[in-house]
């Protein structure tokens, strides 16, 4: 096989990491217990990656998670997360960035470097090790390799071959029905596919795989797209003096959310989470999470509550600079406000409410009541976050509305007339059993209160209004 | 309060497990619990459902208990009314209203509305029970009022008071609304269950009603467990007396009692001029005459002339002539069929062609079978060609009409896995945890959940969760889930059927079903037909087709030899692969030791291997009476007549009832109870006071206690597999009709099972290499050559065996038909020729070019992949211009790779065995072939390997599990004891490649061996798939 031209003079080092998902686990040496990651839910949870032990036990991608599991019992399962790999990637590709400028991601689990500029300066052999050395430092098991096209180096890098021509189709991304059909006629490696006449081979196997092929041979371009490192917001502020001071503190922290405000103007954005990060002197820096309702970009909203925030928040030294970050930006949503308002509730209205009760009493004290489909008492009822509380079901039978945190005994219950009952509730055999009959009845002061009998006893259970 | 010794009550509302998923409760016990508490009567009120009553009559007659039938339905906008039948036309009247409301609806469901009642039910009261919490006081006067016009002076309004709250106001708000509507009020008590323990039960099945898990069913569940037959001293504090009391005036009024309930025989069976014994006598004469042209023996006379009283005397006449009229259908069409079961093997059924078991030949007496004392239904089962049965089944409708004939329903019950299933997913547990805990009871733990399997599972029985779960699954095995169609157990009438007992659809389109099952059909005497499928018959009918076509040969099935020497010969040798039930493992060892000679010998071979006389510990006595290895004798002179035929061992059903009257002083109504309860013990139990019975009985006529005891155990091994003498009269006469055929036309034979196919034990690719060991010559499928099935090729001597299509996996029979419709009008050419002119999709000509089916066409088969993938879909006029391409070699696929893809593809290669290439290997790794295995002597040890084409595990050998392994050089059985098979039970089940470490036993010409280490070799098989059939 002809070795590809490559006018540009570009040279391309891939790095493959075949267990990138498991090395963030730290499952993936050859002494981690059987291992693997899955995809899909229920009944369609299959095999994604598995290390070295689960190879061994016969465990291979694409096998449903269940099979898996009972040819090797003792596997270990975890849910495949995409987004972790992703980022784990751009860490990587940040490291990257010391030794090339153009860099590219090769999700599931590949990075490519254009070396070709680099290689003057470092003998392209010592970045090589370099790099390997650096990655498997982060604890990743990795592959590389180099060519003058990305395909090719990706390539080489997944299959550990030297020359392309060796390169198993197998290893190609490509519809794994093709690789088998082909395989199905004794056609194994890239050599053996390059043998069949170019025309005929389009027709029987489709464009992906000889475009892929092209591209190795340099007849195709390739082109790649270059990686940036994301954007989000952080700035840091220093402060002109240390100070403690809840108002001088708000001062300089209306600066850098001004600085916030022209940023998400531009990207036309929202914000939901603000992380603030007061340094000092030689000490840990305190920090502080902003949490908003809803995504928004309310500054003079969120500097008043920052305001009420930082009078309670403890400071064990006086300040010296302040970090204002912020991970995510939302796209800035209006509508589904708009939609709360047709409902009739005036969410505008109860939203800085009750954000400022919950920054004066703290999250917790701040909740609404919601019933429960539960024939318990007990367990008829749950704290929700104000807000999230569906309407209660019609038909609910005579509730009081103060029930007591705890059911109180009676001695006796003379004093008690009017009784109406009994309603006997007993349910909950599967965790908390209780077997109870219920009456209202009137005491003689004229409150009417819920009392039940159980095992002999009486209880006093809730007060009706 | 009142005293509980003058309270009286009548439940009225009860619904049992028959409302499938609400109920939880079995109406037998609902009955039973009723009577122990001192109630007047119970109403079983099953929703839209008569489903559980004659189960609740069963036990009320025993009792003398007064049953009333009636229902529950709900309307859709809340209304709850509860409808009773007074009378015999109420209860049609209920029938036909639950056959309107479940024909309009989908399976399992129904669907009523106001209109439907705008007459009211003649002769049926209405109740009408609001739900909880109680609908307004408006909603409720306009029920009431809509339904006192409709059932004037018959109907009530019903207050259940199960201790919710507001009970009072409940009363007060009723009694006005029943007062303003000029109604009685009653008391009632919304029965869910027998007894209060049934309580998680019922909770659990609204979870699994509504796929909820139990902690988030919340308020779906009832608030307490009140819903059940509360003690009259608990009715009389919760109800006003008058409540109570006129829950027996209502009682009053139902005197409908089940036995009301008439069948009448269809009429249509006789020709005019004709009495129904006149036309079965004219049609019993028409067949001897055809039978014994030269005249019938004496013997047969007097066999015929005592049946045709019996039959007389006992009414059966129009049984006889409707099975007759079906089986003359089915002759008309060249349908296979035969007739077996008690009445099946009679004279008349002989001469009428029910059946072929020839009263002059063997010594089956039809009084053995049909006796007058006993109370039993005539039973004839009939079985056709499977394929074909569908058409005897939609002649019986176009004779009778869909109002006049339906299917007998088949409850379908929860068993062990499906019980772990659905109570684990309401008990909350993951769906994984649900299948690992049902996966543990593979397929052999029984009917209990085994604590071991729970912690192979990773489960701890000990956990409270566990122990709920299996309390629960015990509770809930056995209780019906819902109505599936009988296998074919047709009921014919006289009237309109829904008037007799509701009738709904089956899943099936166009298919019916009662919503009553076999049991409850025999207990009401109704007449039942079954009309059976039977793969079998389609083989033999199929392969004396074939003889016809390639010989000219017009063979039937009474012109095939009896007592062929050559036949039992090949019997004797279990060279019995593909006949009818002589071909299972462990019948197959059974034959070289019982050596059948003659035609009873098989009646006796398809019997004996069963659960029954193996349980009781029957087999071995007999094979050594047979052998002559042990003397003949009799537990006593009476039992001679009974057990002579079989060397004084018990082995059939039949002499097993019979013992127990002659050696246990059972009467006959006590033996046919017997009979029943055998069928039934394993589903419900009730066997005990049998035994104390039997054993008694046997004891005071001085028998052994150990006979006794062994008695016992074979009628508790009859149980689910009763096999009575009467059908193995019948299957008898198959397998040796099937032998013959194997022996003496085994192409044919062959070649007529696989086109049979899906059918007996073994598959394709095994009939087949039987086939080749045969000498048959197996010809592969070629597209030039082969039609869909198979076919027979003549040659110089024997015919060949050419492979269909249809052994093919993924080809479709469409596809089939196109390459055999193109190629009868112009051969192929080229595979570009038959690509074009089939129209074939891409998959098919793949098949065919993987299959090797294009050989004819192409050099090989990566050849013929290449220029099968090379085809496009063209329009007509490029179809003539050739498509240039360029020539291509290919690399020839290796023997390994064709034996790949003639697995994949055929499960079958006719080139090496798939050992034969790994032997080398395997002679490394010193393993002996399976071949060899007989040469060892008794006791040596070794080590072998082999494909498992068959693990078997049949319930009676106490957890021995029979494996078949295959190389190329035969076939070997291994048993498996139940501690290796524990111990690695993995592999055992899993492993298609085994290596087995054990030894040698050897019993005259049979051998076995023994494992005793199982070693999983798959990974040598690469790809390879061997799949096995297991078997239950």
């Amino acid at each position: 096989m002809s070795e590809p031209a490559n006018s540009k003079g570009e040279l391309w080092l891939a790095l493959h990491l075949p267990l990138l998902g498991l090395d963030l686990l730290q499952l993936s040496s050859a002494h981690a217990p059987a291992a693997c990651l899955y995809e899909g839910e229920n009944k369609h949870q299959r095999v994604w990656l598995g290390n070295s032990r689960a190879r061994r036990c016969g465990i291979v991608p694409g096998m449903a998670l269940k099979a898996a599991l009972a040819q090797c019992p003792d596997l270990q399962t975890y849910p495949r997360r995409a987004d972790a790999e992703q980022s784990r990637l751009e860490q990587l590709a940040l490291i990257c960035l010391d030794f090339s400028s153009r860099i590219s991601l090769e999700p599931p689990q590949g990075l490519l470097l254009e070396v070709g500029a680099s290689a003057r300066l470092w003998q392209t052999k010592f970045l090589r090790r370099h790099l390997q050395g650096l990655l498997r430092e982060q604890g990743h098991i990795v592959y590389t390799a180099l060519h003058e096209t990305p395909t090719g180096a990706l390539l080489l890098a997944r299959s550990r071959q030297n020359r392309p021509a060796q390169i198993p189709l197998g290893a190609f991304p490509v519809d794994a029905g093709i690789t088998r059909k082909l395989a199905r006629i004794g056609v194994h490696t890239l050599n053996d596919y390059l043998t069949l006449p170019e025309k005929d081979r389009m027709l029987r196997f489709g464009p992906e795989l000889e475009q892929m092929a092209l591209k190795i041979l340099g007849r195709l371009p390739d082109p790649r797209r270059n990686w940036r490192p994301p954007c989000r917001f952080r700035r840091t502020l220093e402060l002109e003096y240390e100070t403690a001071s809840a108002g001088q503190l708000l001062f300089y922290a209306r600066r850098l959310l001004d600085e916030l405000d022209e940023a998400l103007a531009q990207t036309c954005s929202a914000v939901q989470q603000l992380h603030w990060i007061f340094h000092h002197y030689r000490r840990a820096p305190t920090r502080h999470q902003q949490q908003l309702l809803h995504p928004g970009r309310d500054m003079s909203r969120i500097s008043l509550l920052l305001h009420e925030q930082l009078e309670r928040l403890p400071l064990p030294a006086s300040v010296e600079k302040i970090t204002l970050q912020v991970n995510r930006f939302w796209p800035k949503a209006a509508d589904s406000l708009s939609l709360l308002r047709d409902m009739g509730q005036n969410i505008d209205a109860i939203e800085p409410l009750l954000e400022k009760l919950q920054a004066r009493l703290g999250a917790q004290a701040v909740y609404q009541l919601r019933a429960l489909p539960d024939h318990r008492p007990e367990l008829a009822w749950a704290r929700v976050a104000p807000g999230k509380a569906t309407p209660p079901p019609d038909q609910l039978p005579p509730r009081p509305l103060w029930l007591l945190p705890q059911p109180r005994k009676l001695s006796s219950i003379r004093s008690f007339r009017h009784w109406r009952g009994p309603e006997r509730i007993a349910s909950g055999w599967w965790e908390d059993d209780i077997r109870r009959d219920y009456y209202r009845a009137r005491h003689r002061s004229g409150v009417t209160y819920w009392l039940y009998h159980h095992a002999g006893e009486w209880f006093i259970h809730g007060v009706f209004g | 309060m009142a005293c509980s010794a003058d309270i009286h009550y009548a439940e009225l509302h009860c619904i049992s497990n028959f409302t499938f998923l609400r109920g939880a409760s079995h109406p037998e016990e609902l009955v039973q619990r009723a009577h122990d508490l001192g109630y007047r009567a119970l109403a079983i009120t099953d929703e839209c459902s008569l489903a559980g009553v004659v189960r609740a009559w069963r036990v009320a007659r025993e009792l003398n208990f007064h049953l009333i039938i009636g229902s529950e339905f709900r309307f859709d906008d809340g209304m709850r009314l509860l409808l009773l039948a007074t009378n015999l036309a109420g209860y049609s009247a209920l029938s036909q209203l639950i056959t309107d409301c479940r024909r309009q609806s989908e399976k399992g469901s129904y669907h009523i509305e106001r209109p439907m009642l705008d007459q009211g039910l003649p002769d049926c009261l209405a109740l009408l029970a609001p739900t909880l919490p109680l609908p307004g006081e408006e909603v409720l006067i306009e029920q009431t009022q809509w339904l006192a016009e409709r059932f004037p002076k018959r109907c009530w309004l019903l207050y259940e008071r199960v201790l919710s709250a507001d009970d009072e106001q409940s009363l007060q708000a009723l009694s006005r609304i029943a007062a303003a509507a000029r109604l009685a009020l009653a008391a009632a008590g919304d029965v869910h269950m027998h007894d209060a323990g049934r309580r998680r039960l019922q909770d659990v099945l609204t979870c699994i009603r509504h796929g909820c898990a139990i902690s988030q069913a919340g308020q779906r569940l009832y608030p307490n467990g009140e819903r059940h037959l509360r003690s009259t001293q608990k009715l009389a504090r919760l109800y006003p007396r008058e409540l109570l009391d006129e829950t027996l005036r209502i009682a009053s009024l139902c005197q409908f009692r089940l036995d009301q309930v008439h069948y009448q025989y269809p009429d249509e069976i006789i020709p005019e001029n004709h009495t129904v014994s006149s036309y079965l006598r004219q049609e019993t004469e028409a067949g001897i005459r055809r039978r014994w042209p030269g005249g019938e023996p004496v013997k047969v006379r007097k066999l015929v002339e005592k049946e045709l009283a019996l039959i007389a005397e006992l009414q059966y006449e129009p049984y006889f002539l409707t099975v007759y009229d079906i089986v003359k259908y089915a002759r008309s069409q060249k349908i296979l069929c035969q007739g077996r079961g008690s009445a099946a093997n009679s004279a008349v059924c002989y001469c009428l062609g029910i059946t072929e078991v020839d009263p002059a030949r063997v010594d089956l007496l039809f009084e053995r079978f049909i006796s007058k004392e006993r109370n039993e239904p005539p039973d004839i089962d009939v079985d056709f060609e499977h394929e074909r049965r569908e058409q005897v089944i939609q002649y019986i409708y176009r004779k009778y009409g869909r109002e006049r004939a339906a299917i007998a329903a088949a409850v379908i019950t929860y068993r062990p896995r499906s019980a772990v299933r659905d109570v684990g997913k309401a008990l909350g547990l993951s769906l994984d945890q649900v299948d690992a805990l049902a996966k543990s009871l593979a397929w052999w733990d029984g009917r209990k959940v085994k604590p071991e399997r729970l912690r192979d599972a990773g489960f701890d029985p000990d956990s409270q969760l566990i122990s709920q779960l299996m309390t629960l699954v015990n509770e809930i095995i056995g209780f019906p889930r819902h109505l599936s169609q009988h296998t074919g157990g047709f009921i014919i009438a006289r009237q309109k059927l829904s008037a007799l007992v509701p009738i709904e659809n089956a899943s099936m389109a166009d298919r019916t079903i009662i919503q009553w099952d076999k049991d409850d059909l025999e207990t009401l005497g109704f007449m039942k037909v079954d009309v059976l499928a039977l793969g079998m018959l389609s083989a033999i009918r199929k392969t004396l087709d074939l003889i016809e076509n390639t010989s000219g040969r017009r063979l039937r099935m009474q012109d095939i030899p009896p007592d062929d020497p050559a036949t039992y010969r090949m019997i004797q040798q279990a060279d019995t692969i593909g006949v009818f039930q002589i071909e299972s493992r462990a019948q197959m060892s059974m034959l070289p030791r019982l050596k059948p000679a003659s035609y009873y010998d098989l009646v006796i071979e398809v019997a004996i291997m069963r659960p029954g006389p193996i349980q009781g510990g029957m087999v071995h006595p007999y094979l050594r009476r047979r052998q002559g290895k042990e003397k003949v004798a009799y537990p006593s002179d009476d039992l001679r007549p009974v057990l002579e035929r079989t060397l004084g061992i018990p082995i059939f059903q039949e002499q097993v009832i019979k013992l127990a009257m002659v050696a246990a002083g059972f009467s006959p109504g006590e033996a046919d109870q017997l009979r029943r309860a055998m069928a039934a013990w394993k589903r419900k139990g009730g066997m005990e006071p049998f035994r104390k019975k039997l054993i008694d009985g046997m004891l005071a006529r001085s028998y052994p206690l150990d006979f006794a005891e062994q008695i016992y155990q074979q009628i508790l091994g009859f149980g689910d597999y009763g096999f009575p003498e009467s059908h193995s009269a019948s299957f008898a006469l198959l397998a040796y009709v099937s032998s013959w055929l194997k022996a003496h036309e085994p192409a044919a034979f062959v070649c007529a099972l696989i086109n049979s196919q899906p059918m007996g034990f073994y598959r394709p690719d095994q009939l087949l290499q039987d086939a080749r060991r045969h000498g048959v010559e197996v010809r592969p499928v070629d597209a030039l050559a082969s039609d869909w099935d198979c076919t027979l090729e003549k040659t110089a001597g024997k015919p060949a065996l050419r492979m269909g299509f249809r052994l093919l996996k993924g080809m479709s029979r469409r596809a089939a038909d196109m390459i055999v419709a193109q190629r009868r009008e112009r051969p192929f050419a080229s595979i570009r020729d038959l690509a074009t002119g089939t129209g074939l999709n891409r998959r098919q000509l793949d098949i065919l070019a993987a299959s090797g089916a294009l050989r004819s066409l192409s050099e090989h088969r990566n050849d013929a992949r290449w220029q099968v993938w090379g085809q496009h879909k063209t329009t007509p006029l490029l179809q003539q211009a050739p498509l240039k391409e360029t020539p291509t070699r290919l690399p020839e696929p290796g023997e390994g790779e064709r034996l790949l893809d003639d697995y994949a593809l055929t499960s079958l290669t006719l080139g090496r065995h798939p050992l034969a290439l790994l032997r080398e290997k395997l002679d490394r790794a010193r393993l002996l072939p399976l071949g060899q295995l007989k040469q060892l002597r008794h006791g040596q040890r070794s080590r072998a390997a082999g494909i498992v084409i068959g693990r078997q595990r049949p319930h009676t050998a106490a957890g021995v599990t029979f494996l078949t392994l295959e190389d190329e050089t035969g076939q070997a059985n291994i048993i498996v004891w139940r501690d290796l098979a524990e111990k690695q039970r993995r592999i055992l089940l899993h492993a298609p490649l085994l290596v087995v470490s054990g030894k040698v036993e050897k019993e005259g010409e049979v051998v076995h061996f023994i494992a005793e280490k199982l070693e999983d070799y798959s990974g040598l098989l690469g790809k390879l798939q061997t799949r096995s059939r297991d078997f239950h």
